[in-house]
């Protein structure tokens, strides 16, 4: 799984975001979804697309060591050891990492491709090519 | 069953006190009506006091997504925004998309009730639980684009944004409201009503998680209708233009507004249509929330007046702001359109009253003293001047600021023949002389001459255009069907564009909300809302009935003069067949008003008693 943004493709329907938080938490909040869709209207009028990028950045500043590399090659946050501090949430430079109100802990993309898979627009694509839209 | 797609609350806001509160959405509110739509209609018909003025404190403004709104279900992104029509006088309520709805939701609410007047300006700021009341003082007069990218700036790009422009400050009868820099509310004069009580916009922001009641059915559902839509045909072939699709068939098929109705057919189509939309001025396609076939095409034109940004032109824009103007480049289109949406006027309205402001000054019954400047078809000038001065109510425009019906009365000299509405609603377009089933849709829509309701005219040509034979019968299933999805809290495109199957929401509503709601259940909901509005206008309206569902004049005695639909006409004869044809299929009186027996069959017996209160022999 490689993911990848297309901003010129994205539409801004959000549905990224939803059935991220669903398929992760079973939540339907789109505030939970670990990319970023950001907008820039009324000009130029375009769309930008954050995605993780695997940076690092979420391990490096977790002060309780709660953030690990999965064996799919994206992090993931283990919720026993989070102290949801928020370190990491702010860190971001992508902004793409959340915090779930109602499980109180960080999330960091999965890389379970359910973004690639409804994205109307093919806005997020798996480079790899292992998923694709549905 | 635990109940989902609810919030469980509805917040109350007082402008006059500055004040509000919540109170439970109520278990018969949710059972009979569902939400959306219904509440709006529910709520008029309790809050509004009769007889109000619709410009008056006592109007009141409900504002409300559906229960699928906001959640993972294809394009659930739609909100019905309602009042007491000033266009009207009667039933009110107008349907938009982008991403205010769903916020709505996260914000906790099942609908906003707004009421009274603000003292001053304001902008309400609903931020989850937290309400307030912004001063507006400096973003009054400001166009509602502009207005939209202040509050941005200031509240944060995560605030969603209803805002009115000018002609909703200036209380022109029809005013929209804007979002998301080029999504309307658009009819019936909703943009005057929030001017009416110095509310300048609405932003919303939530954080909530929008509780679902089977949450593994209703996921695999959803995810399964998405994949559906993702292999429609018209997934690909329909999404690139969005509703400008239409443009060519309209034309072809004879119904496409030309120079204010007078024909159907205009020869510079191929430069207004989708196409030229895609090829000369498409910047980004733009989705409302959760939409698999984004028909939002943000676009940049330039014309000899200036470069613009704007969101659109979409369909019926191009048609009234376009066709019937006889503007033949989608530049031009793109131009106006801009225009009239910081201004915040509906551009099918404003589109009408600019066509019969140039055919006035063409026919001699308005000078160029009354004016201003003379006035052309085809002339991007003369349509900004117009929109312009409705907007802001300056000279003539004071007078066409109050919609054709209005207008044509004042100006006279048989103008009223070719005032192009119903009910005092200017018309959409499609022009149905020579289309049955789109003539009954249009007369006996609730809100006046409006298309969503029951967008016909393809039944129509598929079974015989000069039949009146089961016309009336296909205008009341799609009246049934099509204001379903403003209940729901969705966009009807998918299935309208791509041929979604209806049996996918069937599926999919008690998966969500846990009601155990069959379609059929479904439609009886709308049909009982249906006769609701209907009853709401009769309330409202003194005489209201028969004589309020005709077209003009122009459309029962003028043949078209050229192309597809050269030399037709709907008689009156024919319409009459047509209304005595529906209102027997609706279970009406023969003037028009539901019965008591029909009425106590949907459960509104309470309808019934203020109807029969008013003297209508039911």
């Amino acid at each position: 799984m490689n993911l990848t943004a297309y901003s010129q493709r994205c539409s801004g329907c959000k549905a990224c975001l939803l059935v991220c938080a669903l398929e992760n938490f079973g939540l339907n909040n789109p505030k939970y979804g670990a990319l970023n869709i950001i907008q820039h209207f009324p000009d130029p009028g375009t769309f930008e697309v954050k995605v993780c990028t695997r940076c690092g950045t979420c391990k490096d500043v977790c002060p309780t060591g709660a953030i690990e590399m999965g064996d799919n090659g994206f992090f993931r946050v283990n919720s026993e050891e989070c102290i949801g501090c928020r370190a990491c949430v702010e860190a971001c430079p992508e902004k793409v990492i959340r915090f779930i109100v109602e499980k109180n802990v960080a999330f960091t993309c999965t890389g379970c491709g359910e973004c690639v898979r409804y994205c109307p627009r093919e806005a997020v694509t798996d480079a790899s090519g292992e998923v694709a839209r549905a | 069953m635990k109940l989902g797609g609810y919030m469980g609350k509805i917040l109350e806001v007082d402008l006059t006190a500055k004040k509000s509160r919540t109170f439970p959405t109520g278990e018969d509110l949710i059972r009979d009506y569902v939400g959306g739509r219904g509440f709006v209609a529910k709520l008029l018909w309790d809050l509004v006091p009769r007889g109000a003025d619709p410009l008056s404190p006592e109007n009141v403004v409900v504002i409300a997504p559906g229960p699928l709104t906001g959640v993972f279900v294809p394009a659930s992104g739609k909100v019905h925004m309602g009042a007491k029509s000033p266009a009207t006088g009667g039933y009110g309520d107008s349907n938009m998309g982008g991403h205010f709805s769903p916020e709505i939701k996260y914000a906790g609410y099942d609908a906003l009730v707004v009421r009274g007047k603000a003292e001053k300006p304001v902008v309400l700021v609903i931020d989850d639980d937290k309400v307030s009341f912004e001063d507006a003082g400096d973003l009054w007069g400001k166009g509602a684009i502009t207005a939209e990218k202040i509050l941005k700036d200031r509240l944060g790009e995560d605030f969603q944004i209803a805002v009115i422009g000018p002609a909703g400050e200036n209380l022109v009868k029809f005013a929209c409201i804007s979002h998301d820099f080029g999504r309307q509310a658009g009819r019936t004069g909703v943009g005057a009503v929030w001017g009416s009580k110095n509310l300048k916009a609405v932003a919303v922001r939530g954080s909530r998680t929008i509780p679902v009641a089977q949450p593994k059915e209703a996921f695999s559902k959803a995810k399964e209708m998405y994949k559906t839509c993702f292999h429609k045909p018209g997934f690909k072939t329909w999404t690139p233009y969005g509703t400008a699709e239409v443009v060519d068939w309209v034309n072809k098929v004879g119904a496409f507004p030309t120079k204010n109705f007078s024909t159907t057919y205009f020869e510079r189509h191929n430069r207004i249509n989708g196409q030229s939309l895609k090829e000369r001025i498409l910047i980004t396609d733009k989705g409302c929330f959760g939409c698999p076939t984004p028909c939002g095409k943000y676009s940049r034109a330039q014309t000899r007046l200036g470069e613009v940004l704007v969101e659109g032109p979409e369909y019926e824009t191009i048609a009234l702001l376009g066709g019937n103007v006889a503007l033949g480049e989608i530049e031009e289109v793109a131009y106006a359109n801009r225009v009239a949406d910081e201004l915040g006027l509906d551009t099918i309205s404003a589109g009408n009253v600019a066509a019969f402001a140039i055919e006035c000054f063409e026919k001699g019954l308005l000078s160029r003293e009354q004016i201003g400047r003379n006035l052309s078809w085809g002339d991007l000038e003369s349509v900004v001047y117009l929109l312009e001065k409705m907007a802001r109510r300056e000279g003539i425009g004071d007078l066409l600021a109050e919609g054709v019906k209005v207008a044509s009365e004042k100006i006279g000299g048989g103008s009223e023949r070719f005032a192009i509405h119903v009910k005092g609603l200017e018309w959409s377009g499609y022009e149905a002389r020579w289309a049955p089933a789109m003539m009954i849709s249009y007369i006996t829509c609730d809100v006046g001459a409006h298309h969503n309701r029951s967008w016909a005219i393809t039944f129509d040509v598929a079974k015989g255009r000069d039949s009146l034979e089961g016309k009336a019968d296909k205008a009341i299933e799609l009246q049934h069907i099509r204001p379903l999805f403003d209940v729901l809290g969705l966009c009807r495109l998918q299935w309208v564009e791509i041929g979604f199957e209806l049996e996918n929401y069937a599926e999919i509503f008690p998966m969500v909300t846990g009601l155990g709601y069959s379609w059929e259940d479904l439609i009886k909901v709308s049909e009982r809302i249906w006769n609701l509005t209907r009853a709401f206008s009769a309330r409202e309206i003194p005489g209201f009935g028969r004589s309020f569902d005709y077209p003009p004049a122009r459309f029962m005695e003028e043949p078209v003069p050229d192309g597809p639909a050269k030399g037709k006409f709907l008689a009156r004869e024919s319409v009459d067949r047509l209304l005595d044809d529906y209102y027997a299929k609706r279970g009406w009186t023969k003037e028009g008003i539901p019965t008591r027996s029909k009425l106590s069959e949907l459960g509104l017996d309470f309808v019934a008693e203020e109807l029969e209160k008013d003297g209508y022999s039911i």
